[in-house]
């Protein structure tokens, strides 16, 4: 009966599909009597410094905290009861104590606060707070940029200091609405600390040194006047009214890139409303026509994009960009210019940069589609989604104030103005994106015959923060067979280079037409910020 | 004569058959009742009983019509976020046994969820593991306990940047992304608005190189297409 009820009750037993299966323990503490302890060397690049004390436990060896921070010249707080332990670095602390198989590091401004696992806790012992290996390399060893080995046959722990990993990348400078953005590409993931101090911010490497691919041409900018690269420091000179941001790490295409932002200080040289180059990005809109167009192949290097049976999404973009930048040269007076004119990596973000920066009138983004569904075909055009970019405007806004504040906290920020202009430039961009994709689409149905799927928003990572109006078109379904063999063939990219070149001459022709109508007095309409006559 | 004794011979082969699938249909149900008595006084019981409460789910599945699709399912009810765990694997395990072959399950092949994390601003984060990352934390477990094999050192090597990234188009991202985020915020979850999705623990730019995952992402019903499957 018993059973019965057991293996009944074994049956309906749920088995929730969220259950955590359990981590195998694979630390069964040993039960032997067995605990060698005693004191080891330590040394110090092959150099003995002191003696270490140490316990070895069947789950592995720990070494006496104290001796060790001494020798590396870390400062070392152990709390009133001899429990609690802080080492102090220059830009945070770590707290560790008995019994609890974690770590926490705190940054010095008490920003953040990460907390970080071990595999064996740290003991009490009468040598003082003994600490596995593990805690040793993630904390001393990272932050001072030492390897740490273990010898039990010598009894040595020797503290040695690592060879300079040699790190490379690329170096840009973009100014975009009021802020600079000095953006680093390591092709590691670098170690690093931030420090800012008389106009000069400086991100010194540690136990890492990098020398960029390429040599490093500054534009012109109005907060950063000189970058200066060594092998281990890049300094970022600024101009007295500005300030640089805590450096974010981006991973990005297998790459690692440090993103600075620079912004001007409140309290310095205060702008006044008509220096504030974002009301003069107000007032160009619309007035300078259509001179200047960015294309961007989509995709590139290791980043295919769809793949047909034949077709590959990277090159078949690079092919109509190129046809495409020729065809509109030829028939318009307009300068064109290719994110990329080969098959390499570029980041999404760099395309939409490299727009901004030569202050591209428009930027269209060519895409081949693919559907694991169906046989779908035709082209979409696709302009931002109006939710992406209220979040981007919330986002700056956010991060102009936290900078101002930051700057001086007794001013108050004019985040809101800074808002409201952004607006206003997105919604302008996004109404004319929305009427050139319209055109695009138009065009592309007309010549080619395709099924009208339409023109569609969504939040595409390459049409974020740009600019001027932009659109990505997709040219038709890899995934297709049919369609794929006509995207490969030159005729027909040919007819999809002319379609764009129409719509571009169509949507070129709207604006200079609405410039020349009578515009409303702009001077009224402008939002004026509050105290500024 | 003799044709008659087959006869008798068959017959009582057959009563006999019959007679023991008679007795085994009458004691099968005598055994479910005692349980279903033991069930009702057992609080564990009880408890069994409580968690099989099955709630009917708004599922978002890709169609081949080229969006998504509502398919209503029963899921284990629950908290939100269990509720947000169970919508979300049900998403992974596919439509199986559904009779609409126009869906298809969003996620590549091999893409299982480690986790879902709340986030502030009415969020939640799912941390999906690539098939690769997948493959290689199945293989560490088969690994008998103390067999130091030659694979050690490749499970515990990190990915390869941008590995397992799917060679997808638009139009796949963006129905697998909106599959995935349509499915959790359009349940009537409380305070549950917007998604972010982790591949592998990380949060990437993108997921195949368009739709940006670095801010929380809302539903977008303009991806659901028709009426919804039986």
């Amino acid at each position: 009966m018993t059973l019965t009820l057991t293996v009944a009750l074994t049956l309906l037993a749920p088995s929730p599909i969220w259950a955590q299966e359990p981590a195998p323990s694979d630390e069964a503490e040993e039960t032997s009597s067995v605990d060698p302890a005693g004191s080891a060397r330590l040394l110090l690049d092959g150099r003995q410094v002191a003696g270490v004390g140490f316990s070895l436990r069947g789950d592995g060896p720990r070494f006496a905290l104290e001796p060790i921070a001494g020798a590396l010249g870390v400062e070392l707080r152990i709390g009133p009861l001899g429990d609690s332990h802080t080492l102090i670095f220059e830009d945070k602390k770590v707290l560790v104590g008995p019994d609890d198989p974690t770590f926490v590091t705190v940054q010095s401004d008490g920003a953040d606060e990460e907390i970080s696992r071990l595999r064996l806790a740290p003991i009490k012992t009468v040598r003082g707070l003994e600490v596995p290996l593990e805690m040793i390399e993630k904390t001393i060893g990272d932050e001072l940029g030492y390897e740490i080995e273990w010898s039990f046959r010598n009894l040595e722990l020797a503290l040695k200091r690592r060879e300079l990993r040699s790190l490379t990348g690329s170096l840009s400078l973009v100014h975009q609405y009021r802020i600079s953005v000095v953006e680093i590409s390591f092709s590691e993931r670098p170690r690093y600390r931030f420090s800012q101090e008389g106009g000069v911010a400086e991100v010194r490497l540690v136990g890492d040194a990098f020398s960029p691919d390429h040599a490093f041409s500054r534009p012109a900018d109005p907060l950063v006047t000189d970058i200066r690269l060594t092998p281990t420091k890049i300094q970022i000179d600024l101009t007295e009214d500005a300030v640089a941001g805590e450096p974010r790490l981006v991973p990005r295409a297998g790459q690692t890139s440090m993103v600075i932002e620079v912004y001007r200080r409140r309290g310095g040289q205060t702008q006044t409303a008509t220096e504030d180059p974002r009301l003069r990005a107000l007032d160009s809109l619309a007035g300078e026509g259509l001179r200047r167009i960015v294309i961007d192949p989509g995709h590139g290097g290791s980043e295919t994009g769809a793949v047909g049976r034949r077709g590959v999404e990277s090159e078949l973009t690079l092919i109509v960009a190129r046809l495409l930048k020729t065809r509109l040269e030829q028939r318009l007076p307009v300068d064109v210019r290719l994110t990329r004119d080969a098959d390499v990596d570029i980041p999404l973000d760099s395309r939409v940069a490299l727009a901004n920066q030569v202050k591209a009138d428009l930027f269209i983004s060519l895409h081949m589609n693919s559907y694991r569904g169906s046989r779908a075909r035709g082209a979409e055009t696709y302009f931002l989604s109006r939710d992406a970019s209220d979040q981007l405007a919330a986002q700056l806004a956010e991060r102009e104030n936290a900078a101002a504040a930051e700057a001086d906290p007794t001013q108050k920020t004019d985040g809101d103005l800074g808002l409201i202009l952004w607006d206003l430039a997105q919604s302008y961009h996004l109404t004319e994106s929305q009427r050139f994709a319209s055109l695009v689409q138009e065009e592309l149905n007309q010549a080619l015959g395709l099924r009208n799927r339409g023109v569609r928003q969504a939040p595409f990572r390459v049409l974020m923060g740009a600019a001027m109006p932009a659109v990505l078109v997709e040219l038709g379904f890899l995934s297709n067979p049919e369609e794929e063999a006509k995207l490969l063939s030159p005729a027909y990219q040919a007819q999809l280079a002319d379609a764009l070149v129409r719509a571009v001459s169509r949507f070129k022709n709207q604006l200079e037409a609405r410039r020349a109508q009578p515009a409303q007095p702009r001077g009224e309409s402008r939002p004026s910020p509050g105290g500024v006559p | 004569m003799s044709r008659s004794r087959t006869l008798w011979v068959v017959g009582a082969f057959l009563a006999a058959a019959v007679a023991g699938v008679v007795a085994r249909l009458w004691l099968w149900p005598v055994a479910t009742a005692e349980i279903d008595v033991e069930q009702a006084d057992t609080p564990a019981a009880v408890a069994v009983t409580e968690e099989l409460v099955l709630e009917p789910a708004d599922l978002y599945f890709p169609s081949r019509q080229g969006g998504l699709k509502l398919h209503r399912q029963d899921l284990p009810a629950g908290e939100p976020l269990q509720r947000v765990e169970a919508l979300v694997q049900a998403l992974i395990d596919g439509p199986a046994g559904v009779a609409d072959a126009d869906l298809f399950e969003p996620l590549p092949a091999g893409t299982a969820l480690s986790s879902v994390y709340v986030l502030k601003n009415g969020a939640v984060a799912l941390d999906l593991r690539s098939p690769a990352a997948a493959a290689r934390s199945s293989q560490d477990e088969s690994t008998p306990e103390g067999d130091e094999s030659a694979e050690s050192d490749e499970v515990s090597s990190p990915p390869p940047a941008g590995e397992a990234r799917p060679a997808w188009g638009s139009r796949d991202e963006l129905v697998a992304v909106y599959s995935l985020v349509n499915t959790v915020t359009l349940n009537r979850l409380d305070g549950i608005e917007r998604v972010v999705l982790l591949w592998d623990g990380r949060q990437p730019e993108t997921f195949a190189g368009h739709l940006d995952l670095s801010r929380p992402l809302a539903a977008d019903r303009s991806w659901v297409v028709s009426a919804p499957s039986p």
